[in-house]
């Protein structure tokens, strides 16, 4: 039997051909830094760091009734309004971003996704369900002072920090495709995360990299985004 | 053409844009022309003593610069490859080749030049006239108007180098003009908070106070330059105002979308308030030869003094029907140039004293009722003719030498945008004149875009219209209340009473003439329009349309108003009753790469993808997707599925979640078969028919669990299937949840003779004959890996598609070729495939079935259950059913080695009477076979239909058995 499996990202062919130095994460082969760590944690302060976020934990609940499941012991001060995200309680910690009426989307770090999906799949009951996206939505986290100005290259969505202030979630059309944005700043920094269905990877990839070449956007690797999270 | 020293320009002055100190060079016409940074082409052609700059669109005259602000077509030239570049506006970088178009063999020796004498075979709308009889006359004209006609060549060979970026901007207040109105409306607005952006076309702010040696009012007024320098600072420092120069807004869409290209940026700048203020700009005057090299626009002459330090030429006559001829002579008498009479089309109790008295005191002539008869000169200009308004005899006539003829003809509103917003123009009742603006809500206005004003009054409309902006976007404040009463009062007080014109005099003393243009672009003439009228063109958008007047690149900025005013003045109507033409986006010609944007296309990727890359497989589009043709031979891969084990990648296959308790009586209704008895752990086939009983698509079904399906869909309908199920859905009372998972899971089907042993080597999962029967589920982990086991058999071998999440899809495929490596296992592509469910007549929905085709005559009516309750498509498949069969697709095997091509015909008697779906060789028998569809009278097994090959009918015999395991045996086994 062959050694031990492999979770690639759908950037990974991508992420290679730009130089990226993988390392084992979580059961991911992610990028652990590009050209340097200190260049893209530079770029992250001035301008744009570009991380792959498809790792995170997304599983969606949908259903009727989640207003009343979630609040109580799960989110003690209730669930977020529709657009709005909000931190769950440790350990696990996580966002829950309230992308609909009756639909919410929880993403969390890799390694708390099992203990998240059994405590929310046992609370979420009846008419109401759990599905683990995870797999099915790539992401990318684009962090630094200038990457709400390179979404409006993506998207016609109004990022402007007045209409879309941190802790916020929307579903809109980035580089022409359906996707998921949240934003979660990070350390002060404006950070957008923008999930989207994985067979895009390369597609949204090459677009946003092209996009945020005039403002001096980098990628980046897990080394810096450890380092930017303190 | 004399050569002049380009360091001779004029001494260092206020609001200059070239720096002196950064010489530039730049090639045009194959020669080293020099410029200062800062110069545009044009104005450092003028500075070298380049004045022709173009060739006329029809007669191909020599036209030189015109307006010098990027509204005329009289600079269009190539740079670097690109075509109908303004040189007025393009910005000179060093090295950058500039070439003239529309004229061979050179701009100063163009032989189509020729055309100006014959045109009197040119008359208007002479495409329409002429060149009918003898047919083959057009086809031969055909050609040489091809050829002939046309603005600009595209260079194929130069394309992603020059690439636009598309930038989506959001704004509070947008404030299009960024004259003296509109930055008082930008500063305005953002002192109360409002977020705003002021765009100009100019590369800096301040409108037309940036050619202007005074304000208005001449001599005695302030310096014009101190007061733009003053806005342009103030907005500067004003927090929350982006300025956005050297802009142009080319469209005004729905909801306050604005299309604004700024360099290579298609800017889509979506604003909550819009301001206009885009101002106004001269027009030409009609007279004979006005399009001569050296006649110019009063405001042209002044910015080459102004802003490039260029003395426009020695000797210049000024010719108006407005202010600003005046303001003009004192700027050229300033910059050196002998002014050898002023004419003013108006009486002389019109002129305005002050500058009046300073140019008679230069000692210029200043004659009133004066208008120019003709310019003189062959490709420059030597001189004018004028005579008094009215004076006919050639007595009257006065004749001046000169090399520069400036011209200012009645103003026109730069209204375009505000008509593509929807605003009209509101006209007194009674005189029919123009009054003021109605405008949509979320639009303001302010500046000489509503009427000629002056600075005062403009400065305050701009003021207003700024605080209203702000007002609007929720900023209520006592304050601002306050600053909006008290500048509404003081510019009532402002306000000077204009005589309302309506522009008719402006050509009333026109009479028709051969080369007095009217449209620079399209080379129309006076006569032209005079004739369109005469000939019962006489509806403004007939005549526009008849006479193409305002439809070249400047879009009607130099003609409309001269185009309506001839309109009235032949028709004997008044300006209002004339009406106007429509304004459409866009307002000026853009580029169509701008519009297309980048060049990316969204390009579905399976998790194997680079894999098969690796592999050198020929990747095809199925859709969106990308997949892998075949790995080289497709006829080895069959054989390898046949004989041994082959994999093909399956990600692509569409993957639904159903869930909830009523997912099974949904599925029924959905579906032609019954899923509410399936039982957990095994898969149904499942085809889904639209209300008319035509087949919309198919796929497999299984039950996971009492309310959860996984249902997969063909790789391009699952778009399709989702919301149609989402649809049903909707009118159950009960619980049910579809979602798309086709992008969370990697998926392979192994199948052949040794399919079993080589998954057997990664999985727990017992896989034996006995254990794992054909049509059954079973998840289980596989080489390490969560994966869910689906026994089917599209290829009709031993096999199981294998489900695992997305991002494991290269571990799965590299640790299956492994286990299989021993024996003999080999990728195949979508071409095997293909081939090998052809074997198995196995049906591909949209390849064999189309939308038309039903399942009963599909040869799959065995899933139609009529015995279950009623499901979508059900009462038309009844009709049909008891209608009879009319086609049928059915197998075919041609009678030799041939194979006809997908969609060949089949033919009874000569008529076609049915066609081929799917034909292939088959590696097994050697003959070509295949599906296809014929008269229900033909389906029967054994009888002959012929078929179309390579024009010849070859005959084949029908089969409603697969051509391979004909029962089914090896799929179970």
């Amino acid at each position: 039997m062959p050694a031990s499996p492999v979770k690639k990202s759908a950037m990974h062919a991508r992420q290679l051909g730009a130089g990226a130095r993988m390392a084992g994460r979580d059961g991911w082969s992610l990028p652990a830094h590009y050209s340097g760590v200190e260049r893209e944690i530079k770029a992250a302060k001035e301008s744009i760091a570009i991380l792959d976020a498809s790792p995170m934990g997304k599983l969606l609940l949908q259903g009727d009734g989640l207003e009343g499941i979630l609040s109580g012991a799960l989110i003690p001060d209730g669930p977020p309004a529709t657009g709005g995200v909000r931190r769950l309680p440790s350990p696990e910690g996580g966002l829950l971003a309230k992308l609909a009426a009756d639909e919410y989307l929880v993403l969390c770090n890799p390694a708390d996704l099992p203990q998240l999906t059994e405590t929310l799949g046992k609370a979420v009951q009846g008419c109401a369900h759990a599905l683990d996206r995870t797999s099915g939505l790539a992401g990318l986290r684009l962090t630094g002072p200038k990457s709400g100005r390179m979404l409006g290259k993506l998207s016609e969505f109004d990022c402007s920090p007045a209409s879309f202030a941190d802790l916020s979630c929307a579903q809109t059309k980035c580089a022409g495709i359906r996707c998921t944005l949240v934003r979660n700043d990070l350390g002060g920094l404006p950070s957008y995360d923008l999930y989207f269905p994985r067979e895009f990877g390369e597609y949204v990839w090459d677009a946003v990299l092209e996009a945020g070449e005039e403002y001096g956007a980098a990628a980046a690797g897990f080394k810096a985004a450890d380092r930017l999270m303190g | 053409m004399a050569k002049r020293d380009v360091n001779a320009r004029l001494p260092e002055g206020p609001g200059e844009l070239i720096d002196r100190a950064r010489p530039v060079e730049f090639m045009f016409g194959g020669r080293k022309v020099s410029a200062l940074q800062g110069d545009t082409v044009a104005s450092a052609l003028h500075a070298s003593g380049v004045t022709t700059l173009s060739r006329g669109f029809k007669y191909h005259r020599p036209r030189g610069l015109l307006c010098a602000a990027g509204r005329c077509p009289n600079c269009l030239v190539n740079v670097d490859g690109t075509p109908n570049v303004r040189a007025c506006t393009q910005p000179v970088k060093p090295g950058m080749n500039v070439r003239h178009q529309n004229a061979w063999p050179t701009l100063k020796w163009d032989a189509l030049s020729v055309l100006d004498r014959l045109g009197w075979l040119l008359p208007v709308g002479f495409y329409y006239k002429a060149l009918h009889r003898p047919r083959l006359l057009w086809k031969l004209a055909r050609g040489v108007i091809r050829r002939v006609g046309g603005l600009g060549r595209i260079d194929i060979r130069d394309n992603h180098e020059n690439g636009y970026r598309h930038k989506n901007v959001h704004t509070g207040v947008a404030v299009v003009g960024g004259g003296p109105a509109g930055t008082a409306a930008a500063i305005a607005a953002a002192k109360h908070g409002a977020e705003v952006t002021l765009i100009d076309d100019q590369p800096i702010l301040g409108g037309s106070l940036r050619f202007s040696q005074f304000e208005p009012g001449g001599p005695e007024s302030k310096a014009a330059a101190g007061t733009a320098e003053g806005l342009a600072k103030e907005a500067a420092e004003t927090p929350g105002i982006r300025v956005m120069t050297g802009a142009a807004v080319f469209a005004f869409y729905q909801d306050n979308l604005l299309g604004v290209l700024s360099g290579r940026d298609l800017v889509k700048l979506r604003a909550k308030q819009v301001v206009m203020a885009a101002g106004s700009f001269e027009t030409p005057l009609l007279f004979e030869n006005n399009d001569l090299p050296g006649v110019m626009l009063c405001s042209a002459a002044q910015r080459l003094v102004r802003q490039y330090r260029i003395r426009p030429g020695r000797r210049a006559v000024l010719a108006a029907s407005n202010d600003g001829g005046y303001a003009a002579a004192l700027d050229l008498l300033a910059a050196g140039v002998e002014v050898a009479a002023v004419l003013d089309s108006r009486p002389g109790s019109s002129r305005p004293p002050e500058t009046t008295r300073a140019l008679e005191a230069a000692g210029v002539p200043v004659l009133a009722e004066h208008v120019v008869e003709k310019a003189i000169g062959r490709g420059k200009l030597r001189g004018v003719t004028v005579r008094p308004l009215g004076g006919r005899e050639p007595s009257q006539r006065r004749k001046f030498r000169c090399d520069l003829l400036c011209t200012s003809g009645d103003l026109q509103q730069a209204d375009g945008l505000l008509y593509q917003a929807g605003a009209q123009r509101e006209h007194d009742p009674e005189s029919g004149l123009p009054m003021g603006w109605k405008l949509p809500p979320g639009v303001h206005a302010a500046g000489d875009v509503t009427g000629p004003q002056s600075l005062a009054a403009a400065l305050l409309q701009g003021r207003l219209a700024g605080l209203e902006a702000a007002q609007s976007l929720g900023r209520e404040s006592a304050s601002l209340r306050e600053e909006i009463d008290d500048t509404r009062r003081r510019l009532d007080a402002a306000q000077e009473s204009h005589d309302a014109e309506d522009g008719i005099e402006y050509v009333r003393n026109s009479p028709a003439g051969k080369r007095k243009f009217v449209c620079f672009c399209e080379d129309v003439t006076v006569k032209d329009i005079s004739v369109a009228v005469a000939e019962g063109f006489d509806d403004i958008q007939l005549l526009k349309r008849y006479s193409t007047a305002t439809m070249g690149p400047c879009q009607g900025k130099m003609c409309h108003k001269a185009l309506v005013g001839l309109c009235a003045h032949f028709t004997n109507r008044s300006v209002a009753s004339t009406g106007a033409t429509t304004a459409r986006p866009p307002l000026q010609p853009i580029p169509l790469a701008a519009l297309a944007g980048p060049s990316h296309v969204p390009m579905k990727r399976s998790p194997m993808d680079r894999i098969h890359r690796d592999l050198g497989a020929v990747m095809v589009e199925a859709g969106p997707w990308q997949r892998a043709h075949s790995y080289g031979s497709p006829n080895e891969e069959c054989l390898a599925v046949r004989r041994q084990v082959g994999m093909i990648d399956v990600s692509t296959l569409g993957k639904l979640d159903v869930r909830g308790s009523g997912a099974g009586a949904l599925l029924d209704r959905v579906y032609t078969h019954r899923f509410s008895n399936l039982r957990v752990g095994r898969i149904r086939y499942g085809l889904l028919c639209s209300d008319d009983g035509t087949i919309m698509d198919d796929g497999t079904v299984s039950r996971l669990a009492d309310d959860h399906y996984f249902v997969t869909t063909t790789t391009g309908n699952v778009d399709l299937v989702e919301e149609w199920l989402k649809w049903w859905s909707i009118g159950q009372d009960v619980s049910v949840h579809v979602n798309n998972v086709t992008s969370d899971y990697a998926a392979v089907n192994v199948a052949g003779p040794y399919a079993r042993q080589t998954l057997s080597k990664l999985t727990k999962v017992d896989l034996s004959p006995g254990a794992f029967r054909y049509m059954r589920f079973a998840r289980g982990e596989i080489a390490g890996i969560p994966a869910m086991f689906l026994r089917i058999g599209f290829v009709g071998e031993t096999g199981w598609e294998v489900h695992v999440p997305a991002e494991y899809g290269e571990s799965l495929w590299e640790a299956v070729m492994e286990a299989g490596s021993e024996f003999g296992i080999r990728p195949f592509g979508l071409e095997a495939q293909r081939v090998l469910r052809l074997e198995k007549k196995h049906l591909i929905v949209g390849q064999d079935t189309d939308a038309v085709s039903n399942p009963l005559e599909s040869d799959v009516g065995w899933v139609v259950r009529f015995d279950k309750q009623d499901f979508i498509g059900r009462g038309s498949l009844r009709a049909i059913s008891e209608r009879g069969l009319r086609n049928r697709l059915v197998g075919f095997v041609m009678s030799d080695g041939v194979t006809p091509y997908d969609g060949a015909a089949v033919v009874s008697g000569g008529a076609p009477v049915g066609r081929v779906t799917s034909a292939r060789h088959s590696p097994a028998t050697g003959k070509g076979f295949g599906l296809a569809w014929v008269p229900v009278e033909m389906a029967v097994e054994g009888s002959r239909i012929d078929i179309v090959v390579a024009g010849k009918t070859v005959p084949a015999a029908v089969t409603h058995q697969p051509v391979y395991d004909p029962d089914g045996k090896r799929l179970r086994e």
